[in-house]
């Protein structure tokens, strides 16, 4: 297989729930494409399908949903054609994930060392178990005792460090974070943000970004998505998005981000 | 970082548990009543590999129908048996249908109520339907069907009868907890890890209800030990062996000629068994449920 310039290309993804009058296109024709190494933000209020976009990567959505159309290209292959089998492999190995929200995030009967331990074991075989969730620990910051820890020990911004640390056991080529720092405070969630882009960079990381908010959207993505009730409204460079809103819509939602000292105009 | 010291859902459950007196006091009685089946069942192994006449078996038709004294705590019974070492061998038999009970029972309700709950659709309908009709069905004629089934009289169709239809209530709480769980993020989570659905079932999702589990056992087991005293009252239980049925049984013959001592101590180990392991599974739930949290 050559090597794709685009590590995921998502081509006119259609998803949709019900049918015939109570249809609802949650995602609809949306295409977007990441980079390899590249951090890109997709950007939209709640229910604009940003994240059953990002569910779909790996047919994840609830199992109500219809994948209506299009091609999810990861690598190059349609995830869409692929079997459950064969995405349970890719799943965590190849695409990983982080949620929104770190506190419901995990297992709250098994200390966070088992369950990094688990995320490591699921896809890798002969590996120094102990060194891998120390290493992992170290990657994100925490001290080893953490391993030791239940869930209802840590804070949201620690657990959502472990939550990385999962998602990175099995060196995942793309990482698509959901809402990762909303149920954060701001200070935790400017860590948060630091750690994904330095990390990014440390392990040439692709990133798929999914926020509300276009304060974090800045120093973070190369490119922008906004979406809108299921379609893509805008698209662009961030620079160029942030500076030059076309649509409406995108001004909204720029407008909506509070700021300390408000526009002069 | 503020790690308090482990506490995990057991240790803070046997913790709250430990303030609750009246549960210490039932703990302290099902151990006892432990200890005392599994004396019961040394006592038995000894003379069956032995091959020889336990004493609680022994007829002596001169000491029929004693009083208690001290030679025998609880008196005898009209064969002159002595009845607290019957009682012993009561316990056992008791042990064995409520332990046996619940290892059959006990899967078959986790098993389809983990698959109906999980994968919901036509493997749910089909659960439902079956546990349905398991219910619908009178419980007690149910089970003495069952036993009646069973070739070998004795033991064997009581564990069967009484295992094998009461596993319909856990099976529905446990499907409704599953259905719960698998909404939950640490399931998506765990889905988005790639890990498969068996695992997520059995090693993500049933630690998280186990509880319910071991609540149900607490209160299905002297509601078996109940039903085969019922079952051998009524002739089609244990046969030849001393169960607390038979020896009730056995008591309300001579009852009204003041011969109380039998019906009355089997009626009362009977008694304080159900009561102590039921108030022990009332605490056990207080105990084990994080939202009662202090």
């Amino acid at each position: 297989m050559t090597e794709e310039k685009n590590i995921l290309e998502v081509q006119d993804l259609s998803v949709h729930f019900g049918h015939g009058e109570e249809l609802v296109k949650a995602v609809d024709e949306v295409s977007f494409t990441v980079g390899r190494g590249e951090t890109i933000a997709l950007v939209g209020e709640s229910g604009s399908g940003k994240s059953i976009s990002a569910l779909a990567l790996t047919r994840l959505a609830p199992r109500a949903a219809v994948y209506a159309g299009g091609r999810v290209l990861f690598n190059g292959s349609d995830m869409l054609l692929r079997s459950e089998r064969e995405l349970r492999d890719i799943r965590g190995s190849q695409i990983s994930y982080i949620f929104q929200e770190p506190m419901v995030s995990f297992n709250p009967v098994f200390t966070i060392g088992w369950q990094i331990e688990e995320a490591i074991r699921l896809h890798r075989k002969d590996v120094n178990v102990a060194g891998e969730i120390e290493r992992l620990l170290d990657l994100v910051q925490l001290p080893e005792r953490s391993a030791k820890a239940y869930p209802h020990q840590m804070s949201g911004g620690q657990l959502q460090r472990c939550m990385i640390a999962m998602a990175l056991a099995c060196s995942p080529e793309l990482l698509v974070a959901d809402e990762p720092t909303t149920a954060l405070d701001v200070t935790v969630q400017r860590e948060i943000l630091n750690l994904l882009a330095d990390l990014s960079q440390k392990v040439n990381l692709s990133v798929l970004m999914i926020t509300h908010n276009f304060g974090i959207v800045a120093d973070l993505a190369s490119r922008v998505y906004v979406m809108q009730t299921g379609k893509i409204v805008e698209e662009g460079g961030t620079k160029q998005v942030l500076y030059e809103p076309r649509h409406d819509y995108t001004k909204q939602l720029m407008a909506a981000v509070p700021r300390l000292h408000p526009a002069k105009n | 970082m503020a790690l308090e010291k482990g506490q995990s859902l057991w240790s803070d459950a046997w913790r709250r548990l430990k303030k609750n007196r009246l549960a210490m006091l039932c703990l302290g009685l099902v151990v006892l009543f432990t200890l005392l089946a599994v004396y019961g069942e040394m006592v038995y192994l000894y003379h069956h590999a032995k091959d020889i006449t336990p004493s609680y078996q022994m007829t002596n038709l001169d000491a029929a129908y004693e009083a208690p004294s001290i030679r025998h705590w609880m008196g005898t019974d009209g064969l002159g048996r002595d009845v607290m070492a019957r009682l012993v061998q009561g316990v056992r038999i008791a042990y064995k249908v409520g332990i046996i009970t619940s290892l059959i029972a006990i899967p078959i309700g986790v098993l389809l109520g983990c698959l109906a709950g999980f994968f919901g659709g036509k493997v749910d309908d089909f659960i439902v339907w079956l546990y349905s009709t398991f219910a619908s069905m009178p419980g007690l004629l149910f089970i003495l069907a069952i036993a009646m089934v069973v070739p070998d009289n004795g033991l064997l169709g009581v564990y069967l009868g009484i295992g094998l239809t009461t596993w319909v209530g856990l099976c529905r709480l446990v499907r409704g907890e599953v259905l719960k769980h698998k909404e939950q993020t640490y399931v998506q989570a765990a889905k988005a890890l790639g890990i498969g659905s068996g695992r997520i079932m059995f090693r993500h999702i049933l630690p998280n209800i186990m509880h319910v589990v071991i609540v149900t056992f607490t209160l299905r087991f002297p509601a078996a030990v109940g039903t085969e005293v019922i079952m051998s009252y009524l002739g089609i239980g244990v046969q030849g062996e001393p169960s607390w049925g038979l020896m009730i049984d056995s008591a309300r013959m001579r009852l009204w000629q003041g011969m109380w001592w039998e019906m009355t101590f089997v009626t009362l180990a009977l008694f304080l068994l159900v009561l102590a392991f039921n108030l022990l599974g009332d605490a056990l739930r207080d105990a084990l449920d994080p939202r009662l949290n202090d």
